[in-house]
């Protein structure tokens, strides 16, 4: 083992999870044992892990799991209002000066000392009468000018003529026709907007409630009493109290005495599941299936600590293979935890599906499904409705 | 070990340290016990979940391990980290199995190994500077991280769950964490001072 491939293979990561085999995990602790590089990184993530540990119920509900396409879009919808606000603004502006600049004329028109026709009539009464409207004009695009200036010379004329559009109407139409493009534009940023605050959250709360897990009572005289369907008798040695004795030349080696069998850690594991120490109960019944693959109980009491420790993930595929079992007794429970693991990683219809299974199969957790299945019910449609 | 440099006692470095160990040398005791310390502590802090058990089993294995060098129980002096490994496991799953921790060594208490207050506090001050980073973070960052850290997910998962692509998602992580380990990694465990009395 050596730092590239630790680094290339994510092994630090894994060995946090609790995700490498049982000789990489050894190979994995002599490594950092001896290299400070990679003793560093397994503390930092340590440390990482713990904090996030730590924080895990607001860092999830902090935000929603999933982030509706259209709010990714924001940003886009917000540009798009600024733009039709600053067009808007701009084109107010133009506007403002045009009706000036038609009032300008108009008085021009009116007055026989000056000319009536052309660009430099305008222009003159503008810079007579009004400077700022000048300034103003300007500051219009050039060809904007030129039109406006152009429509300033034929208004007389269309005053004649009542089917051609006065300025006004001009003015009105070029602002009713704006304002049906920023109906169009807004309606979506809009209805995105409307949409953005209420679902999530509530939806969020409501899942997490369903998904809440409670352990799944145990008594030493029902399961544990039970013996193993097989491998019962499988027996490895067991370290001693201190180590010392057997840890010689190249690491420990098993005494003489202190021999455990996969019943005694799913005991012990179930004791320690008994008294909420779910990390201890976790690794028991861990080292119970490793002796006994085919231990059901250990492996759905497994799953429910998974679940109880957080990590939904690595429940299922502990449940999975209970839930296939023929005994209902241990098929329903293994069912009803798998939807709360669904549940808690928000596939509703494989949590859905897990919860009709309970309800099917004869056992105390059916009516508790039914429930759960109603309310998830309940919520999705609430979801849908929103 | 292959490979890659390794920066403790390995190979001379270790004969000699077991020996002078076991000649009762108290300045190579202590160096042993910073040279393991923080390893011993990340192997039973990752196994047991548990950081204050951690913190006693870490102290239990160094006893044990003084206790058996100054008895001549390792007999390959170049394999003292497979050594200190070998007690650490087995101490370890004892506390997993009986949840019964005992005090097993009868070394002179003046030479006993006693937790470094200097060294708690630097831990305690570590965790809180790591707390205030992940609070800079984003929240989908933090999310990323808890979800493959702590939960386990895969890169795809996180994605799914995230409805990120998986290319982003990977290339948050992987920043995230280049970003940590190289603000954190200098201010983990050093090879600080003699934590014996």
């Amino acid at each position: 083992m050596d730092c590239a491939n630790i680094d290339r293979n994510e092994l630090a990561e894994k060995y946090l999870n609790g995700r490498l085999e049982e000789a990489k995990q050894d190979d994995f602790e002599i490594h950092i044992l001896e290299c400070e590089k990679c003793l560093q990184i397994v503390e930092t993530l340590q440390a990482v892990h713990f904090d996030l540990s730590e924080r895990a119920p607001a860092i999830r509900t902090q935000t929603p799991i999933k982030r509706p396409f259209w709010l990714r879009w924001q940003w886009a919808a917000v540009a798009c209002l600024l733009l039709i606000v600053g067009g808007s603004g701009l084109r107010k502006l133009h506007r403002t000066g045009v009706e000036q600049q038609s009032s300008v004329q108009h008085t021009a028109d009116q007055n026989p000392s000056s000319s009536a026709l052309g660009i430099e009539n305008s222009e003159t009464t503008i810079a007579r009468n009004d400077k700022e409207f000048v300034k103003k004009n300007r500051q219009l695009p050039r060809s904007e000018g030129r039109a406006v200036a152009s429509h300033n010379v034929d208004t007389s004329t269309a005053e004649k003529h009542p089917d051609t559009p006065d300025h006004g109407d001009l003015s009105n139409n070029s602002s009713s026709s704006r304002s049906s493009l920023e109906n169009t534009v807004e309606s979506p940023a809009v209805a995105a907007t409307a949409k953005t605050t209420p679902p999530t959250d509530q939806t969020s709360k409501d899942l997490a409630e369903l998904a809440a897990v409670r352990p799944f009572p145990y008594t030493f005289a029902g399961v544990a009493s039970t013996q193993p369907t097989s491998g019962g008798s499988v027996r490895v040695q067991h370290p001693s109290a201190t180590g010392i004795s057997e840890a010689g030349g190249t690491g420990p080696k098993a005494g003489a005495g202190g021999f455990s069998t996969a019943q005694d850690y799913f005991r012990d594991g179930m004791t320690a599941y008994v008294n909420r120490d779910y990390t201890a109960a976790s690794q028991l019944l861990s080292e119970a299936i490793r002796l006994d693959p085919e231990l059901s109980e250990a492996h759905l009491y497994l799953g429910i600590c998974r679940l109880l420790q957080g990590n939904a993930t690595e429940a299922i595929s502990a449940l999975q293979p209970v839930s296939r079992a023929r005994k209902p007794a241990l098929a329903q429970p293994a069912h009803f935890y798998l939807a709360k693991a669904y549940l808690q990683l928000g596939k509703l219809d494989d949590a859905d599906r897990e919860l009709r299974a309970t309800s099917s199969l004869p056992g105390r957790l059916a009516g508790e499904s039914d429930a759960l299945m109603k309310k998830l019910e309940d919520v999705r449609s609430a979801f849908d409705k929103k | 070990m292959e490979g890659e440099p390794i920066t403790v006692a390995a190979g001379e470095i270790q004969l000699g340290l077991v020996g002078r160990v076991r000649a009762g040398d108290v300045g190579a005791e202590e160096e042993l016990v910073r040279t393991y310390r923080g390893g011993v502590f990340a192997i039973a802090a990752a196994r047991t979940r548990d950081r204050e058990a951690a913190l006693d089993l870490t102290q239990e294995v160094l006893i044990a391990v003084l206790k058996a060098l100054r008895e001549g129980q390792l007999r390959e002096a170049e394999k003292l980290s497979a050594f200190v490994h070998g007690i650490a496991r087995n101490l370890i799953n004892n506390y997993l199995r009986t949840r019964v921790r005992r005090a097993e060594c009868e070394l002179d208490p003046e030479r006993a190994y006693v937790p470094n207050l200097v060294e708690e506090l630097e831990s305690a001050e570590r965790q809180r500077l790591v707390r205030l980073e992940l609070q800079s973070y984003s929240v989908a960052d933090q999310q990323i991280l808890l979800l493959s850290l702590v939960d386990g997910h895969t890169l795809i998962e996180v994605a799914q769950r995230l409805n990120m692509s998986h290319d982003a998602v990977r290339a948050r992580k992987s920043r995230l964490l280049r970003k940590i380990t190289k603000k954190f990694g200098s201010m983990s465990h050093k090879r600080g001072p003699a934590p014996l009395t």
